[in-house]
């Protein structure tokens, strides 16, 4: 077995030379003590990829299938281009390293020394996939890699018919699939050390010290999974999906222990939703016809089918600046249909883009007269193609020069609207300020909706930084019987230059219709992906997220009827997409300190108000011990603690044992609780939020309490309610982005 | 023959044309709805149905209208009773199993494609299906419908690939390297971890005997 103790001993000893850097021995070892109190949780990967196979961060299966577990687990990622050379230690934080190499990397000698010197550090590595290096005929080879992971490559077996599972531990192996009947190539690799465990053995066939590989373990050097063992193929479907359960593995791997993790999910006890509209096909003409309109255009069912039938749901609407500018050929009703959503109190104000790139790389280093060029030479090579000539038949005269034309013929287009060269100015602070503009009075544009590939480069990241405001999109998540595997569940967000590009919660509408081609109902697949990221480990907010084109068709408008009622259930609390934005930074800016023993402070949260603590045994919050710690859930086997807004760093103490006195503590609330205020048996409560009121809570010492609750200076509530074990359930009229207070007066 | 026959039959012919051309309610249904009123058509298409149930035709027409207002349910629906009245018809079936495709119900949709002969199913369902079986691990399944796929001809070349390996995985080393010389024969054995299953399917053989 491993050793943890030694492991632990090592990572303090990483840390040293920061903390008591020039000081003398005797100095360095009256740090010892406040090291091993207070300690940093670890939440640093490093993430290693070779772009020469991997072009970009999006692209690498770190970022596509670990990124998501990983953070789950409480880890964030920063990612490294070994063709750039390897990193210098003093340059980066990492409390442990992962790879997911699918070739051998161009510089292998400098890699395999880093790596080496990773190990002897003591940080714990987790390698899926290739080794990096070549299997053979260089100065260094794949066995040299896998030294470090305590095995020995005796042979490879390409030809399997022979091979057979030996050994297959369901603790780690056998997620989601099984092995294959025809089982894939691999290395016959031996243990050679006895600190490795292996979950997945298989028979090779051959003879002696060859017989049997080991291609999922687990070391004191961490975790080891082989590229084909990692995942299942299966390209018929072309789709993958997790041999290893990820979660298992790098538990394993990286020795994680029982400790508070950032929770993105979740706010004030409850499951986050929030839904938002990018703006496309905003005006499209509808086959919804309005008593007032036989044809409204899409913008206009949107309004009057969603936004204004339910006032409880919370929703981001994106508007493309041209789309309701007048210099881009916008009607009168498409501006005034922006204003109207803007004005609604349900509605926050976002921005998609002005002209609505497509492909954001296209732009990172513009030339207008390429961009020209380029589009002019598409159109003059579809003049005489046979569906022009078709056009031309039926008398019709196709305008080669509209976007919907140009759709039609599939032509590359970098973006909607091409009238005006491309600038940041116009893409980011043009778009935010032509929403501004049609906002009403103290509302402004909270959030800029990534347009087309959603993949922006590091100056419009900034961009959007500097103008001070949030952004999302991307991502992408599926996971239902089409995507059929957590793989395809995104994680919080991508790195872009200095700043996080925050992803989407579940993919949208243009995704589930094939990019609105057909299938229009499919949107209420969502509901399956929700599920799945719910129970049982609760993994993703639920965002409904479509275009304006949704209001083109009966069908997508009756999908997002049907979500609204999945979302009507107590599982969620309503908020406005900047609410998750917030809490998804929270995410990445949080400090987890370990101070004692089930002890921790955070800091550097920002918007994120929950932590989450898995698997925690009878450990449940010491509210006497701790501070700006309000309430605790346990959902599955997940035990969710609400932190106090207004408590910067807060401290959290966890204990199995029984209180000595009741604290009163929030359970759940559908509206996002901003003071929780205790003073012995009596709360004071100030909540915010969308739709019907339901507040529980526990901890309190009384067999009855006295309830007030106002809002806009009226009484909603005043009663004596009794509590049940302790927990008192309050339920509340519905509230539309309005603050309601709540008094508890415990009574004899 | 007086002119007044000639009237009689010019007359007649109209006549039947006029009926001929005239649209029954199902294509009524389906103007209306080509002509962006979904909603008319689905009235009229609720009429051409009650009045003519066993008309497959009809209930296709409805539950299309169907699915395009949304009613995904109800078009489950028609689209099963369909199945019904029709004894169980290869293009009852086939539709219903595509309806399940499209709201992501792969059991559903499997089970009704493996009743229909392989050849019927497009080139893209029959990767769904046999995509669906080797996720599920379904391997005598699978076997069944790669062979018939391939005793049909109708297996691409990644599928007949696929089918040796698995005969040879299962067992059935004789038949895999019938088909893996098939594949090679025909020039179809490219991927090199393929030809080096052959190869060794042939030594094993060379060696037995």
């Amino acid at each position: 077995m491993r050793s943890y103790s030694v492991r632990e001993n090592q990572r303090s000893v990483l840390w040293l030379p920061t903390l008591c850097a020039g000081l003398i021995l005797a100095l360095s070892l009256i740090c010892l003590p406040s090291v091993a109190l207070a300690q940093s949780a670890g939440r640093d990967v490093l993430a290693l990829y070779d772009s020469a196979h991997e072009e970009s961060v999006a692209e690498t299966y770190v970022h596509r299938f670990l990124e998501l577990p990983l953070n789950h687990m409480g880890l964030r990622l920063t990612y490294w281009d070994v063709a750039q050379g390897m990193p210098d230690w003093s340059d980066f934080r990492s409390d442990y390293v992962v790879s997911w190499f699918r070739e051998p990397v161009a510089q292998p000698e400098p890699y395999l020394a880093w790596m080496r010197e990773a190990w002897q550090r003591g940080i714990p590595i987790a390698s899926m996939g290739l080794s990096g290096l070549p299997a053979s005929g260089g100065e260094v080879v794949a066995n040299d890699f896998y030294e470090i992971h305590g095995l020995a490559q005796r042979d490879f077996v390409l030809v399997t018919f022979d091979a057979s599972v030996s050994h297959f531990d369901e603790d780690v192996v056998g997620f989601e699939c099984s092995p294959d009947a025809v089982l894939p190539p691999f290395p016959v690799l031996a243990p050679t050390r006895e600190d490795v465990t292996s979950y997945l053995t298989l028979r090779s066939g051959l003879e002696g010290d060859k017989g049997e590989s080991s291609l999922v373990t687990i070391s004191d050097a961490g975790g080891f999974a082989h590229a084909n063992y990692a995942i299942c193929l299966l390209p018929e479907l072309n789709r993958v999906q997790w041999l290893v359960d990820p979660f298992a593995f790098f538990e394993r791997a990286f020795d994680l222990e029982v400790r508070p993790v950032p929770d993105t999910t979740t706010l004030s006890g409850r499951r986050i939703f929030f839904s938002h509209i990018d703006g496309d096909g905003w005006n499209n003409v509808s086959e919804i016809p309005l008593p007032w309109n036989e044809r409204p255009l899409s913008a206009e069912i949107v309004n009057e089918h969603l936004l204004r039938a339910y006032p409880e749901i919370p929703v981001g609407v994106g508007v493309i600046g041209a789309d309701v500018d007048p210099a881009f050929g916008a009607s009168e009703d498409a501006t005034r249909l922006a204003r109207e959503a803007f004005a609604l109190p349900n509605v926050e104000i976002a921005v998609h883009g002005y002209t609505h790139p497509f492909y954001w790389w296209y732009f990172q280093d513009y030339d207008r007269q390429a961009e020209l060029d380029l589009v002019d030479e598409q159109i003059q090579a579809l003049d005489g193609a046979p569906i022009d000539d078709l056009f031309k038949w039926f008398g019709g005269e196709q305008d080669n020069t509209s976007l919907a034309a140009l759709l039609t013929y599939d032509v590359f287009l970098p973006r909607a609207y091409l009238q005006r060269p491309f600038t940041l100015a116009e893409e980011i602070d043009g778009a935010i300020a032509r929403a501004n503009s049609l906002a009403p009075e103290g509302k402004t544009a909270q959030v800029y909706y990534w347009t087309g590939d959603t993949r922006p480069f590091p100056e419009a990241m900034a961009a959007t930084v500097a103008a001070g405001i949030r952004n999302i999109n991307g991502g992408d998540s599926r996971f239902d019987n089409q995507f059929p595997s957590m793989a395809y569940v995104s994680p919080v967000g991508r790195p872009v230059g200095a700043y996080w590009q925050i992803y989407s919660g579940n993919a949208n509408d243009n995704t589930y219709t094939d990019g609105w081609t057909q299938n229009y109902h499919a949107m209420r697949l969502v509901e399956e992906t929700v599920k799945r990221t719910g129970a049982p480990r609760r993994l993703k907010p639920f965002d409904i997220y479509y275009h304006s084109f949704t209001g083109e068709r009966y069908a997508s408008l009756e999908a997002i009827v049907h979500l609204y009622g999945v979302a009507a259930s107590d599982e969620f609390i309503h908020v406005f997409p900047s609410r998750y934005i917030d809490v998804a930074n929270g995410f990445y800016s949080a400090e987890i300190t370990r101070t004692g023993e089930n002890e921790w402070t955070i800091g550097d949260r920002g918007g994120l108000q929950t932590l989450r603590i898995d698997r925690p045994g009878a450990l449940r919050v010491d509210f006497s011990s701790s501070s700006g710690v309000i309430g605790q859930r346990m959902i599955g086997d997940a035990l969710f603690v609400s932190l106090d807004p207004g408590n910067e760093t807060p401290r959290l103490k966890l204990t199995n044992s029984e209180p000595d006195s009741l604290v009163p503590n929030l359970i759940e609330a559908s509206w996002e609780i901003t003071r929780f205020a205790v003073d012995g048996c009596d709360v004071d409560i100030t909540a915010k939020g969308f739709g019907a009121g339901h507040i529980r809570i526990a901890g309190i010492d009384a067999p009855k309490v006295n309830v007030v609750a106002r809002r806009d200076g009226r009484i909603l509530m005043e009663e004596d309610v009794m509590t049940e074990n302790g927990q008192l359930d309050v339920r509340l009229p519905t509230a539309i982005d309005q603050t309601t207070t709540l008094a508890i007066r415990c009574r004899e | 023959m007086g002119g007044g026959f000639f009237v009689v039959i010019l007359a007649a012919t109209l006549g039947l044309a006029a009926i001929l051309l005239v649209p029954g309610r199902t294509d009524h249904a389906w103007f209306l709805l080509r002509d962006g009123n979904p909603e008319a058509a689905l009235v009229a298409a609720e009429a051409a149905q009650a009045e003519a149930p066993l008309d497959e035709r009809s209930a296709w027409v409805l539950a299309l209208i169907q699915t395009h207002l949304g009613l995904t349910d109800a078009a489950e629906t028609t689209l099963q009773e369909r199945l019904e009245t029709s004894g169980g018809s290869q293009a009852a079936i086939h539709d219903l199993a595509r309806h399940h495709l499209s709201m992501a119900r792969p059991e559903q949709a499997i089970a009704l494609f493996l009743a229909l002969p392989p050849h019927i199913l497009t080139e893209e369902e029959q990767r769904y299906v046999a995509g669906w079986l080797r996720a599920a691990r379904n391997t005598e399944t699978e076997l069944r419908f790669l062979a018939a796929l391939w005793n049909e001809e109708s297996l691409d070349l990644a599928g007949g690939q696929r089918y040796a390996a698995l005969l040879a995985a299962s067992g059935d080393r004789e038949a895999s390297l019938r088909v893996y010389r098939t594949l090679d024969d025909n020039g179809e054995l490219i991927d090199p971890i393929a030809r080096q299953q052959f190869q060794a399917l042939l030594s094993q053989t060379s060696s037995t005997e």
